[in-house]
């Protein structure tokens, strides 16, 4: 039975079977993402207390979401790739990094266009966004000690082990953050897990979160696919495959 | 003599000979520690503030410098191929090494701290809070660093990179620890916040040994 | 018995060695031979298990070193080309260390520093006083009371003067004939009894 798990996710039979997946992720993505900001910039209703400024939370709360659902699967294919020695498991990792890089960045930077009109400062170091700016220095880490290995495959387990901690310390720090936010009395603004979002304002949330989601899948797919290509020049199979 | 011994004795005796590698980061710690009230306004009201805080940065500056000792010589002069081939299991290698590391710059780290608290007007209380956190705390950074060493030894720029590792995953025990502190000197109870970096440090010390191993073998050049 | 199958060491794009097999059976002196630079440390490294092959296996008694390295380890007596021992210590302190952490008796390593021509002061002083020869004895003094079947050894002639060479190359013969598995490099030719593998043909 492993032999059969074992075929599909070899580099090839990815390569081809990847092309297709990654057109259908890209279309999922693309449909959903359209419909969710359609119905978050147009048909939900203005916020009581911010007007159409709230409407920001429909790009920034699915980027929060991917940047910590990224960073956890990054972590568990690091694992696979360390326990099984599997080569599309590094692969995973590798892509995966700056795509959660890229999330999280986007979810700091959308906080703080949010934070200028709600709170009249660019940025507040409240328990979100902190944690959201240590995760990006965390999905750091793992791209700088990737790139430092001269040997492709050595820096691909190492950044593995990294992604392996790093996913440990993540409620830790999340945690932590929170903690010292209320030691300290800071606001506490990011509130949507507040039970009070009403069903029109919530849909076009979800529905964004679901097209961020697909949307990393065909990104993923695309990087894995570049990586496999890069990482196997030299092999046979390439040129037929790519001819 | 067991293997624990073996390891446990060497350290220390490298640790008495080469006494620079305990006295340099302790030297940094306390150039840190001078330095900062020159950059602020030195009234008693700030740094009292700023006390948990700057010295606990200052301790894991001074840890994350002291983390090259770990495997630098031992990777140039052939120890680490000969425990990498060596039928002991590695992870009780590194558990004993990040012991004699902990006990012999933690302990020292732990006096300076408060010493450098009561210079920043902390209060007798608040001290001695911080020479727990810095004790239970240093247990976790250095857990932390034997990772990040195993993973970068033989790397060219390595030191860069292991505190670009390190300082997200340092944030909940910096958060804790100098908390605890922070805390006493508001008058809350710092208990909690103690156990917390302690329990944390128990933890990375469980976990760093074997997955320091792993990361040992898979970048052995 | 050690086994290589079919390995493959790269570096980086280009191809190093390989494919290569071989079999060293017990009671063997191999002796691995070549320019610098053609990938002896890196061909030994994967014989010991620092360093899996690119391609193909290398097997202890039939088994994968990768899949159980246990297995290679407890009969494994390795020393590196730049073995020399944390400078601060003395060489009776380095050899213990090493004697106890591979699983062998501590206590004989004064005798061991002996049989390799260590007396007196070089025992005791740290290990940056003496002279690379003498450092290369105490690296290599392990040898005298190992009880490992399979030694692997990465240029362990440099540095040594013509006696000492030639009585660690009987020592090589001797282990051999007792049965054991010895696998050398070395950019000189040795003066016993050697199957020679160039790895520059290869």
């Amino acid at each position: 039975m492993w032999t059969w798990f074992h075929r599909l996710a070899s580099p090839p039979t990815f390569y081809r079977w990847g092309g297709t997946l990654q057109v259908i992720f890209g279309v999922a993505a693309a449909v959903l993402i359209v419909v969710g900001t359609y119905g978050g910039l147009v048909l939900a209703p203005a916020d009581y207390q911010q007007g159409d400024a709230f409407r920001i939370i429909y790009v920034h709360v699915p980027s929060a979401w991917l940047s910590l659902l990224v960073y956890t699967t990054m972590a568990v294919a690091g694992g696979v790739a360390l326990i099984w020695r599997m080569k599309l498991a590094e692969l995973f990792v590798v892509a995966a990094a700056p795509i959660g890089a890229a999330f999280t960045a986007l979810a700091l930077v959308t906080g703080m266009l949010w934070g200028e009109p709600m709170w009249g400062t660019y940025w507040v170091w409240d328990a979100r966004l902190t944690s959201e700016l240590v995760l990006l220095f965390l999905y750091l880490g793992v791209i700088a000690l990737n790139g430092a290995f001269e040997d492709p495959r050595r820096g691909a387990r190492a950044a593995a082990v990294l992604a392996l901690i790093g996913v440990v310390n993540v409620p830790i720090i999340h945690y932590s953050v929170e903690w010292w936010n209320s030691l300290h009395q800071g606001a506490t603004v990011t509130k949507f897990d507040s039970p009070s979002i009403s069903m029109d304002m919530l849909w076009p949330l979800l529905v964004n979160a679901l097209g961020f989601t697909f949307y990393y899948c065909a990104m993923q797919c695309m990087r894995m696919r570049a990586l496999v290509l890069s990482r196997e020049r030299d092999a046979r199979w390439i040129r037929e495959a790519v001819a | 003599m067991g293997i624990w011994g073996a390891v446990w004795t060497r350290e220390w005796q490298l640790l008495f000979r080469q006494r620079q590698d305990l006295l340099q980061p302790l030297t940094y710690f306390t150039m840190v520690v001078m330095i900062v009230p020159l950059g602020v306004d030195p009234a008693d009201a700030v740094l009292t503030l700023v006390a948990p805080a700057i010295v606990w940065i200052a301790v894991v500056l001074a840890v994350v410098l002291s983390l090259d000792r770990l495997f630098r010589d031992d990777a140039r002069d052939g120890t680490l191929a000969v425990l990498l081939t060596a039928p002991t299991p590695l992870w009780w290698v590194l558990l004993a090494k990040l012991g004699a590391h902990w006990l012999g710059l933690g302990s020292l780290l732990a006096i300076a701290a408060p010493i450098a608290g009561a210079a920043y007007g902390l209060s007798l209380a608040a001290a001695g809070v911080l020479f727990v956190t810095v004790i239970a705390g240093t247990l976790g950074l250095m857990a932390l660093g034997l990772v990040a060493g195993a993973l970068t030894v033989g790397l060219r720029n390595g030191g860069v990179l292991v505190a670009i590792i390190l300082l997200p995953l340092y944030v909940p025990l910096l958060v804790f620890g100098a908390g605890a502190v922070a805390a006493v000197q508001s008058g809350f109870p710092g208990a909690g916040p103690v156990y917390f970096t302690a329990a944390l440090s128990m933890l990375y010390a469980t976990l760093a040994p074997p997955l320091a191993a792993v990361a040992l073998r898979l970048s052995y050049d | 018995m050690l086994q290589f199958d079919s390995i493959v060491l790269r570096r980086g794009r280009k191809t190093l060695l390989g494919p290569l097999s071989a079999d060293l059976p017990p009671g063997s002196v191999t002796h691995l031979q070549g320019p610098n630079g053609v990938g002896k440390t890196t061909l030994i490294h994967a014989l010991v298990g620092l360093r899996e092959p690119d391609a193909g296996q290398v097997r202890w008694n039939g088994d994968d070193i990768f899949e159980r390295p246990e297995s290679l380890r407890r009969v494994l007596c390795y020393v590196a080309h730049d073995a020399t021992g944390n400078a601060a210590l003395t060489a009776v302190e380095a050899l213990r260390f090493t004697l106890a952490v591979t699983g062998e008796e501590a206590d004989a390593a004064t005798d061991a520093l002996r049989e390799f021509g260590l007396t007196g002061r070089s025992l005791t002083q740290p290990l940056r006083t003496l002279s690379a020869g003498q450092q290369r004895r105490v690296a290599l003094a392990r040898l005298a009371v190992s009880k490992a079947a399979l030694w692997v050894l990465d240029e362990p002639l440099n540095a040594l003067d013509a006696g000492s060479r030639d009585a660690l190359c009987q020592r090589f013969a001797q282990h051999a004939q007792a049965g054991g598995t010895v696998v050398v490099t070395s950019h000189q030719p040795l003066p016993i009894d050697a199957h020679c593998i160039d790895l520059a043909a290869a």
